[in-house]
């Protein structure tokens, strides 16, 4: 089916340590295309990710002068398998900054907390305890 | 293995406009939910997207939205006639041995436009 949406990639001026952070704290398995450049997030099920330098930019075939980040941007949630407020702690170990600590939506009765990563992206931990 | 993506969100600082122009876009359903504030897209296969209300704009890099299309060229145009700017015209990558297009639309999502290869979902 299309129209449907099937990758992220977040920028990151460090797409090496971009991949450790995610690794350590989610356990995904980054592979890189190539090293160092454009690095394939599998987290096992589901949509792939991506992480890209800001630099090269692959794949945009003409890369942008390199620009501060400001301002709010796409945000990405993560079904985590644990409470989002654990989660968040290890994130901030690692250099996160927190955003919000844990709480509930009830319109889509779910518990989520979220932080930005040392590189600026905005991740939301989303948790249901019935599902676990 | 835990912890997949399930959900993405865009800001801008208006929903029902960006609503408007991803529905005749994509033809997708939004919800809003409540109007004005979060929308959320459901794209008829999982995962859903939103639109959330934000009023800091934006700059610099931004992650990057794919969506798998039949006709990268067709949808570039269809986005740039309702607003978006090109960022770049179909083009291969050949290590995922994709064809994509991408624009940036007017509130500074960008999205990448992916050419179905058939290899994701059966029709």
């Amino acid at each position: 089916m299309t129209n449907t949406l099937v990758f992220v990639d977040l920028p990151t001026s460090d797409v090496k340590a971009a991949s450790e952070f995610y690794r350590e704290l989610f356990g995904w398995t980054v592979n890189g295309r190539p090293e160092g450049v454009f690095h394939q997030v599998v987290p096992g099920e589901g949509l792939h990710l991506g992480l890209w330098s800001e630099i090269e930019q692959f794949p945009d075939p003409a890369p942008r002068p390199p620009q501060p980040r400001s301002g709010l941007q796409a945000r990405t949630y993560i079904l985590v398998d644990a409470s989002p407020g654990e989660y968040l702690n290890k994130a901030v170990i690692l250099g996160a900054t927190a955003l919000w600590e844990q709480g509930y939506w009830e319109e889509f009765d779910g518990y989520h907390a979220s932080f930005l990563d040392p590189w600026g992206n905005q991740i939301v931990m989303w948790w249901k305890p019935a599902d676990n | 293995m835990p912890n997949p993506v399930i959900f993405v969100d865009f800001p801008t600082p208006d929903p029902e406009a960006t609503s408007v122009f991803y529905e005749k876009l994509f033809g997708w359903q939004v919800n809003r939910r409540p109007a004005g504030e979060f929308h959320e897209i459901l794209p008829g296969v999982k995962p859903n997207l939103g639109i959330h209300r934000e009023e800091t704009p934006v700059a610099g890099p931004v992650p990057r939205v794919y969506v798998m299309v039949d006709e990268p060229p067709a949808f570039l145009a269809q986005a740039v006639e309702l607003g978006a700017t090109v960022l770049w015209e179909e083009t291969y990558w050949e290590e995922f041995d994709g064809r994509h297009a991408a624009f940036r639309d007017p509130w500074g999502a960008e999205i990448v436009l992916w050419r179905d290869k058939g290899t994701y979902y059966k029709s």
